[in-house]
Parts: C-alpha cells; sequence; structure tokens
C-alpha cells in the first residue's frame, strides 16, 4: 500500500511505519524504497522499527536448524584458498612458455637432422663414388702389371720442348696403360695435355694429364682395343675441355712398336 | 564463546591472508553458515557450495565487515543468505510450497542440539509457529527463499493483495512476538 499524503513526510510516520516491514525484506517497490528512505530520518517511530526488523532477520537466519557441515569441507576450502588463481596464472604460462621452447627446440632438432641426413647421404655418394675409382684404378694398375706381356717406351720431346720427357707402359693383352711426365712447360691458362694413340690417320684420345707445379704427372688409362694396335703416341697442348683430334702443340711423341 | 574482540582480530589476520585464523573463524562459524545455506538450497552439495562462496568472499575481501553495524555472525550469514538465493534462482530450484513439508525436512536433519544458539532458534521458530499458518509460510517464502509478492502470488495462486496483506500482517505480529520475548528474556541480550 502507498500513502496518498507524501507532501509532509512529517506527518505520514504512520505511511512510512507501514511500509517498514516490506522495505526491511526487500518486498517494496522502488516507488515506496524511494519514499521510505527520503522520509525515513523524519521518523523516529520508523527507525526503530526498522533495527528491529534488522535484528530479526539476523535471528531468524541464526534459527535455522543446525546441521553439521561434510567433515572434508574444511579441508576442501583450506585447499581452496592454498591455491588461488591469482598463482595459478603465472604457473600456466609459465607451462606454456615451456612448452613452445620444447616445440621450438624439437623443430629445430628434426631440421638439423634432416640437414645432416642430407649431408651424410652426399658425403657417403661421394666416397662411394671415389671407392669405385680407386678401386678401378687399382684393378688396371694390378692387370697391368701381374702380365708376361708387360712392354714401355720413352716418348721423346719435340725440338721446342727439349726438357719434357715421358713414359709410356701397357700390357700387350689388355686396354689399359700408365704414362708417367716429366719437364713438361707450364701451360697458359685455358690449356690442358692430352695423351692420343694413333694408327695411320686415326687418333683416339687416352685421356688429360693434370700436372703439378714441375710439370710431373700421370696418367692410368683405358681404351678400347689393345694399346699394341696402335702406332704412335703423343702427348699436344688442347683446350683444357679436351679435344677429339689433336690439334695443339706437340710436347711429346714415341714409335709403339719396339 | 566467541568474543567480538576475537572476531575483530580474526579478520584483522585475515587480511593479512593468515591460514590459521581463516582455519579458526571456519572452525567457529562453518556450521551456521552450512545450516542456513542447507536451509535455503535444501542440497548438500550445493549448501557446501555456498559455504565455500561465502568464506571465500570473506578470504578475498570482496566485502568488508563492519563491527559497529553487527556482529561478525550475523555479517556471515547475510552474505551466506544472498548468495543461496542467487544460487537458488541460478539453479532455477522451486520452493516446496507445502509448510508441513519444511517443517518435516527440519524434523529429520541431523540438529546439533549442543549449542547454545540452538535454544534462541527453537525460541525463535516457536513463536513463528505462533503465527497463523498462512503468514508464517509466506514469510518463509520471502525471507528464505528470497520471493517477490508476485513471484509469490503466481506460485501458490493467492492473489496479489492478499498476499501483501498476509506478509505485512505476519511479519508486524512476528515482531511483536519477538520484543515481547526479548523484553521476558533480558540474558539474550
Amino acid at each position: 500500500m502507498t500513502p496518498n499524503n507524501r507532501i509532509d513526510p512529517a506527518l505520514d510516520c504512520d505511511g512510512i511505519r507501514e511500509l517498514i516491514p516490506d522495505y526491511a525484506f526487500g518486498l517494496a517497490d522502488p516507488e515506496d524504497i524511494r519514499f521510505v528512505e527520503s522520509n525515513l530520518i523524519n521518523c523516529p517511530e520508523a527507525v526503530d522499527e526498522l533495527a528491529d526488523f534488522r535484528q530479526l532477520q539476523a535471528e531468524l537466519r541464526a534459527s535455522v536448524p543446525q546441521i553439521e557441515p561434510p567433515l572434508a569441507m574444511g579441508e576442501r576450502l583450506m585447499a581452496a584458498i592454498a591455491t588461488p588463481t591469482i598463482a595459478m596464472k603465472p604457473r600456466h604460462q609459465s607451462f606454456r612458455l615451456a612448452w613452445l621452447a620444447t616445440a621450438l627446440v624439437v623443430i629445430a632438432l628434426v631440421l638439423t637432422n634432416i640437414y645432416w641426413l642430407v649431408r651424410v647421404n652426399d658425403l657417403t655418394r661421394q666416397q662411394n663414388e671415389l671407392s669405385a675409382t680407386i678401386t678401378g684404378a687399382q684393378n688396371n694398375a694390378f692387370v697391368l702389371t701381374q702380365t708376361n706381356g708387360l712392354r714401355w717406351v720413352r716418348l721423346p720431346p719435340s725440338e721446342q720442348n727439349a726438357d719434357a720427357s715421358a713414359f709410356l707402359m701397357w700390357n700387350a693383352e689388355s686396354e689399359i696403360g700408365l704414362l708417367y711426365a716429366h719437364g713438361f712447360p707450364k701451360l697458359e691458362v685455358g690449356k690442358i695435355y692430352q695423351l692420343w694413340l694413333t694408327r695411320g690417320t686415326e687418333a683416339v684420345s687416352a685421356g688429360t694429364l693434370q700436372l703439378d707445379d714441375k710439370g710431373q704427372g700421370a696418367l692410368l688409362f683405358h681404351i678400347s682395343e689393345p694399346i699394341d694396335k696402335y702406332t704412335w703416341a703423343r702427348i699436344t697442348a688442347e683446350p683444357n675441355i679436351g679435344s677429339n683430334t689433336p690439334s695443339g702443340t706437340i710436347v711429346v711423341v714415341g714409335k709403339l712398336q719396339t | 564463546m566467541q568474543s567480538e574482540f576475537d572476531d575483530i582480530e580474526y579478520m584483522r589476520r585475515i587480511a593479512r591472508h593468515d591460514q590459521q585464523a581463516f582455519r579458526a573463524l571456519y572452525q567457529q562459524y562453518g556450521r551456521p553458515v552450512y545450516s542456513l545455506a542447507y536451509r535455503v538450497l535444501q542440497n548438500v552439495i550445493l549448501a557446501e557450495e555456498v559455504t565455500q562462496d561465502t568464506f571465500l568472499k570473506v578470504w578475498q575481501q570482496k566485502t568488508q565487515w563492519d563491527p559497529d553495524k553487527g556482529t561478525l555472525k550475523s555479517w556471515l550469514l547475510t552474505i551466506t543468505h544472498f548468495t543461496a538465493i542467487d544460487r537458488l534462482r541460478r539453479e532455477r530450484r522451486q520452493p516446496n510450497l507445502h509448510p508441513e513439508a519444511i517443517e518435516d525436512i527440519e524434523e529429520q536433519m541431523p540438529i546439533s542440539r549442543n549449542d547454545m544458539g540452538w535454544q534462541d532458534g527453537i525460541a525463535l521458530r516457536m513463536l513463528v509457529r505462533q503465527l497463523p499458518r498462512e503468514q508464517a509460510f509466506l514469510i518463509d517464502l520471502a525471507f528464505f527463499w528470497g520471493m517477490t509478492h508476485h513471484e509469490i502470488a503466481d506460485e501458490t495462486d493467492i492473489p496479489l493483495g492478499t498476499v501483501k496483506t498476509r506478509l505485512r500482517t505476519g511479519l508486524q505480529r512476528l515482531r511483536e512476538l519477538w520484543l515481547d520475548s526479548v523484553k521476558q528474556t533480558p540474558t539474550r541480550q
């Protein structure tokens, strides 16, 4: 019920007192609440009644039948305050950072492993190729020296290269030969020495020579026919990619037929 | 018996996050808080959660006790009551609309009868029972369940005006009975 006379609150104490129970128990309408709160100071009786109802409410709350809470509830409550949310946050963040760091380390390890795997495979392939080359050269040298048909000739220098000389050794039963060269002049850049075997007008390349600073070097070579079938051997200076036919200056030349 | 000085000291230490003081506070007031929560919610799990929420609000200093405005126990029970009603609304739990059934629940609960507060509680409940049953029932719905006039009218099919009149009359009568009771037993003060 809302009092009709609200113009003079001092005269309407009864109206306020009538609203006090609703106001105290949270049942009053917003309009009644405003009316009580703005006029309460003018009505000491209403103030006393309100204090009584506040005390009555407190006692009603305390008057409920008392029952024992679960035994473990106290410990759960203590555990709840022992692990506050504020403390958990940095822990979660540190976990996330740890996981991130771990993930980055794992990725780095995987990438490193892939790199080294490729590198090892590459080196293994190169080693295999080198081993095959060495094995082939060893076989050639073995075939060259382990027969009775071993032959050799000296390839004398041409007139322009008096200090140059070469020895050619081969097995009459095979297509394998060994050339040893020394005293060869240093070539200009872009040139290389090349060994030729010739018969008539035919010339077959037996390979190119890698010489040291003193003009010394060796070449173990293998051609498609027995070396005895050729007549001459010569070494010429050719472009460093090699030539199909001899075109450069002859450094040494010698007859194979002994 | 807990003195106000002890309560002030507890709260001062709790403000400094003293866990021992907090444990002592729970040991002192855990039972009335839990009992009120259970009275409102009538569910042990929800009552425990509300009890925990109430004490955590104290620990986290979300609200401050003013000794000049009332005892620590009254302050704790007020927090408990509002927390329980909030929880009741979130859970959309409905009140038991049979007053006899409410009384039966009280009788069946494991009541602790070895504390001084029990005597006062019994006395006040006896005062409530002196009210006409229809008034006591509406006071129970309004106070413990936090229901408004309209909600009570809707739930009980009682006209709104009747609800308002019965409640107002019942509360005024309860105050008179309570004041008489206080006058007759001055030691309670």
